[in-house]
C-alpha cells in the first residue's frame, strides 16, 4: 500500500469525531472508570513551590483544576507556566507544598497512572516510523506488536494521520510532529493532556489543524491544560485562564 | 547542539575494546614462566610457591637478589616476590603479616622485632660496610680521620663553618640508623642548612650529594652501583663500627594463616646454607665483592 | 639525545622486560577499567535520572570523591587489603589483584561523574518523553544508556587513561614486584630514582603513545553535529 499523501489530510470535524463515540479513542481504561464526571476535582495545588538549582521557578501556587474544564496558562516567558505544567505531569520534582491528582499526592509513585499526558512544545520522536512511535506507549505496557500497530493505525486514522503512518517520524513538519505526538499521548487512553505551547512556531495551516484536533478532544470530554501565548488558541479552547508572572499565579479568569 | 557518534566507528570501537577485554586474561604473563633458567625439569613444586620478602631498597638495588633468587627458585621451587621499601616499612610489613620473611640490616630494630614476638627465627646472613663519600677535593678533610666518630665530628665542623653539605637518608633506613648512631657517638646533633634530610633511597641520596658537591654515608653496594654516575669518591672507610650486618627473619606464622611459613623457612635455611653463602660471596660488581657472608651455625 | 636513541632500541629491539611491562600495564588497565565502568556508568546514569531531595548533595559528593589524592585512595585500599585488614584473606596486597582493585576504586568516581555530566548534554526532552509515556526506570536507564553511547565511550576511555597513567596506587598496592606487579609508571619511577633513564624513557615514550591513541580515539568517535 502506497500512501503518498504529501500533505496532511484534513482532520475530521469535531462533530464527526464526537459522534464516533468513545470506543474508538479509548485504549484500556473505560470511560466510566474515570472517577467523577466533568467538574470533579482533577488537580489540587496548595502552596506549590519548585526551584531549579536554588532558583525559584514557582512560588506557593494554589489552584484547583476540574475535569472537563480546560485551562490555559498564560504569562511571559520564564513566568513558571512550563514548570507548573511539568509538575502537573509528574516530570519534575521533588516539589514543596501539595499537589494532588484525583485526590492522590503526586509525589507518590504512579499517582497519575497514565491518566495525564504531557506534550513538549517541540515533541521528540523516536527513531522509526510514525506507526512505531504511536504504538510505543502500548508496547511499553506489554501490548503485542500486531495489536499495538493496529490500535495505533486506528487512532491515527481518526485524526487523519493515516497517510503518515509509514513515514520516518523524525522527518515530519512541526505541525505533523505535534499531531503525531498528540495521538501518541492518547493511545493509552489518557483523559488529561498537558500541552506546552501546542501551536507555537507553526504555519497557519498547521495551527488550524492542531486546534481542530484539540477542539475535537475537548468535545469528547478530555481535559486540556495548556500554556499559550496565542490569544486565539486560548479563546478557542480554554474555559478558564491562569495568568502567571515571575513564578506566582497572578489571576484567574 | 547534539553530539552523535559516527556510525561505523562507534560499534567498531566497542567491539575492539570488548575483544581486548576478553583477551586480557590471556595476558597470563605471570612470574613463573618468565623466570630465567631451565624449565622445571627437577624443580620441586611446593603447595604455596609464592614467598613474599620485604627488604630494603638498597639491598634490592644492589642487584644481589636478582642474582640469588633465580638460584633459590631452581633449588626449592619458591618464587620470591620482593617488596623493597625502607627498613622501617619492611619491619612494619612483618608486623602486619604482609610479608613472609624479611631481609634487613638494622640490628637494634631487628632485635626489638624479635623481642616483641613478631619473628619466628633470625639468623645472620652477610655484611657489607658503610663508607663516607664526598667530593674528591675533600673540603672537610676526612681523609686523615682515624675512625668514623672523628670523621663525623669533622663533617659537623665543616658544615657549620663553610657549609659543606651532608645529605642524610632521613628515612629511618638501616643507613640512617647507622648515621644517627655515629652522630650520637660523636656527641653531635647535626642541624643547619648544611645538613639535608632527603627522605629518599640510597641512590637518590648519592645523586643529590653529587649535585651539591657534598658528603653522604652510603652502603658500599649502592655506591659501587652508582659511582660512575657521579664525581664523588670514597673519603673514609674501614672502621668496623661502620660494618653493616644483614639479618634474615621469618615472620611469626602465628600472626596470620596466610603467611607462607614453609617458604620463609626454606628461604632462611637456603640463605644460610653452604650454597647460599657461597653464592652471596660470588656476587660481584665491577670485579669487587659487595657482600661478605657471615653466618655461623651454632 | 643518546638516551633517547637507546630508549628506541629497547622498544624496537623487543627488550623482553620492557615489553612485558607494557603488556602487563595494559592487562591491569583493562581489568580496572572494566571493573570501574560496570558499576560506575549505571551509577552516573542513575544519578542523572534520579529525582530526590539530596540530589545536589550527592552530585557534590561525587565530584568531591574525584578530588581525593591518589595516595589517599591507595592508603585506604591498602588498609583494607593488608593481611591484617578486613579483606586480607583475599590475598590482594602485593599481587595483581590489589593493583587492579586500587585502580578501579580510583576510576569509579571518574566514570560516574563523566557519565553524569555527559548525559546532561543529551536532549532532556528525550528522557522526559520516555517518562511521560510511561516507561519504567529500568527501561529508561537502558534507553538513556543507549542514546548516550558516546558518553559511555568517553567515560570508558577516560577511566582507561586515568588508570594507565597513575603511579601512587599501583606502587603502594602492588609493591612494584618484578615480573609480577610492575607497571610502566612504577618502573619509570623506579628507574628514575636509580638514575637509569634509558628504560624509563622507552617506557615513557610508550606511555605517551598510548595516551595519545586513547585521546585520539575518544575524539575521533565523537563529533559535533
Amino acid at each position: 500500500m502506497n500512501r503518498r499523501d504529501a500533505r496532511p489530510t484534513r482532520a475530521p470535524t469535531g462533530a464527526a469525531v464526537a459522534a464516533a463515540g468513545p470506543a474508538t479513542i479509548r485504549g484500556e481504561s473505560a470511560w466510566a472508570s474515570v472517577a467523577g464526571g466533568p467538574g470533579s476535582p482533577l488537580y489540587e495545588a496548595r502552596g506549590l513551590s519548585f526551584s531549579y538549582e536554588r532558583k525559584p521557578a514557582l512560588r506557593s501556587v494554589s489552584a484547583s483544576l476540574q475535569a472537563g474544564r480546560s485551562a490555559a496558562l498564560t504569562g511571559p516567558n520564564g513566568s513558571g507556566k512550563t514548570t507548573f505544567l511539568k509538575l502537573l505531569a509528574g516530570l519534575i520534582g521533588p516539589y514543596r507544598g501539595s499537589l494532588r491528582f484525583m485526590g492522590r499526592e503526586l509525589s507518590e509513585a504512579r499517582a497519575l497512572r497514565g491518566e495525564a499526558m504531557y506534550l513538549h512544545q517541540h515533541p521528540v520522536m523516536f527513531r522509526g516510523s510514525v506507526r512505531d512511535n504511536i504504538a510505543y506507549p502500548l508496547r511499553l505496557r506489554r501490548v503485542g506488536r500486531d495489536e499495538a500497530a493496529a490500535r495505533a493505525e486506528a487512532l491515527a486514522a481518526e485524526f487523519g494521520l493515516a497517510g503518515l503512518l509509514d513515514r520516518q517520524a523524525n522527518r515530519l513538519s512541526g505541525g505533523e510532529t505535534q499531531r503525531v505526538a498528540l495521538v501518541r499521548a492518547l493511545v493509552t487512553g489518557a483523559r488529561t493532556l498537558l500541552l506546552d505551547e501546542p501551536t507555537s512556531s507553526m504555519d497557519a495551516r498547521s495551527v488550524a489543524l492542531v486546534t481542530e484536533a484539540l477542539a475535537a478532544l475537548k468535545a469528547r470530554g478530555l481535559t486540556l491544560i495548556f500554556s499559550a501565548h496565542d490569544e486565539e488558541l486560548v479563546r478557542a479552547l480554554a474555559d478558564r485562564e491562569l495568568r502567571f508572572s515571575a513564578g506566582i499565579l497572578e489571576e484567574e479568569r | 547542539m547534539q553530539l552523535r557518534m559516527r556510525r561505523p566507528v562507534g560499534p567498531a570501537l566497542a567491539a575492539a575494546l570488548a575483544l581486548l577485554l576478553a583477551a586480557a586474561p590471556a595476558f597470563a604473563l605471570g612470574g613463573r614462566e618468565s623466570r630465567a633458567g631451565d624449565p622445571a625439569a627437577a624443580v620441586p613444586t611446593p603447595a604455596n610457591p609464592r614467598l613474599r620478602l620485604a627488604t630494603t631498597t638498597s639491598t634490592e638495588n644492589s642487584g644481589l637478589l636478582a642474582f640469588l633468587h633465580p638460584e633459590f627458585t631452581k633449588d626449592t621451587g619458591y618464587i620470591v616476590d620482593v617488596v623493597a621499601v625502607g627498613t622501617g616499612a619492611a619491619l612494619k610489613l612483618g608486623e602486619n603479616a604482609d610479608a613472609d620473611a624479611l631481609l634487613v640490616h638494622a640490628r637494634a630494630l631487628e632485635d626489638a622485632f624479635m623481642a616483641n614476638g613478631h619473628g619466628a627465627e633470625r639468623r645472620d646472613v652477610m655484611y657489607n660496610d658503610f663508607i663516607i663519600i664526598g667530593p674528591a677535593a675533600d673540603p672537610a678533610g676526612l681523609k686523615g680521620a682515624k675512625d668514623a666518630v672523628e670523621a663525623f665530628k669533622k663533617l659537623d665542623a665543616a658544615g657549620r663553618e663553610n657549609g659543606a653539605a651532608f645529605v642524610s637518608r632521613g628515612d629511618n633506613s638501616g643507613t640512617h640508623v647507622m648515621e644517627k648512631d655515629t652522630w650520637k657517638k660523636a656527641g653531635v646533633a647535626p642541624a643547619g642548612a648544611w645538613y639535608k634530610e632527603a627522605g629518599q633511597g640510597m641512590e637518590q641520596v648519592i645523586i643529590m650529594a653529587d649535585g651539591l658537591a657534598g658528603y653522604a654515608l652510603s652502603d658500599r653496594a649502592t655506591w659501587l652501583a652508582t659511582k660512575d654516575k657521579t664525581e664523588l669518591a670514597i673519603v673514609f672507610e674501614g672502621d668496623p663500627a661502620l660494618f653493616n650486618p644483614y639479618g634474615v627473619i621469618t615472620v611469626n606464622p602465628a600472626k596470620n594463616p596466610a603467611i607462607n611459613a614453609a617458604g620463609a623457612k626454606a628461604y632462611l635455611d637456603w640463605l644460610t646454607s653452604g650454597r647460599g653463602q657461597r653464592l652471596i660471596g660470588d656476587y660481584k660488581m665491577g670485579g669487587e665483592t659487595l657482600f661478605f657472608p657471615n653466618y655461623k651455625p651454632r | 639525545m643518546g638516551a633517547l636513541a637507546e630508549a628506541w632500541t629497547l622498544l624496537l629491539g623487543g627488550d623482553r622486560e620492557t615489553w612485558w611491562t607494557i603488556l602487563n600495564t595494559l592487562r591491569f588497565s583493562l581489568w580496572s577499567t572494566a571493573l570501574s565502568f560496570l558499576p560506575g556508568a549505571p551509577l552516573g546514569a542513575a544519578l542523572y535520572l534520579g529525582r530526590f531531595r539530596g540530589k545536589r548533595a550527592a552530585v557534590s559528593l561525587l565530584n568531591a570523591t574525584m578530588a581525593v589524592p591518589t595516595v589517599v585512595v591507595g592508603l585506604f585500599v591498602y588498609s583494607m587489603i593488608s593481611r591484617s585488614g578486613p579483606l586480607g584473606g583475599l590475598g590482594l596486597l602485593y599481587a595483581p589483584g590489589g593493583v587492579v582493585a586500587g585502580q578501579a576504586v580510583l576510576a569509579l568516581p571518574l566514570v560516574a561523574a563523566m557519565t553524569f555530566t555527559g548525559l546532561q548534554k543529551l536532549d532532556p526532552r528525550y528522557h522526559e518523553t520516555l517518562l511521560a509515556l510511561g516507561a519504567g526506570p529500568a527501561r529508561r536507564l537502558a534507553a538513556i544508556l543507549r542514546e548516550g553511547r558516546f558518553v559511555l565511550l568517553q567515560a570508558l576511555l577516560g577511566a582507561f587513561g586515568r588508570v594507565t597513567g597513575e603511579v601512587g596506587v599501583s606502587m603502594m598496592l602492588g609493591g612494584n614486584i618484578r615480573w609480577y606487579t610492575r607497571t610502566m609508571t612504577t618502573t619509570i619511577a623506579l628507574d628514575a630514582g636509580k638514575g637509569e633513564f634509558e628504560r624509563a624513557l622507552s617506557l615513557g615514550v610508550a606511555l605517551l603513545a598510548i595516551a595519545l591513541i586513547v585521546n585520539f580515539l575518544s575524539h575521533m568517535a565523537v563529533f559535533d553535529e
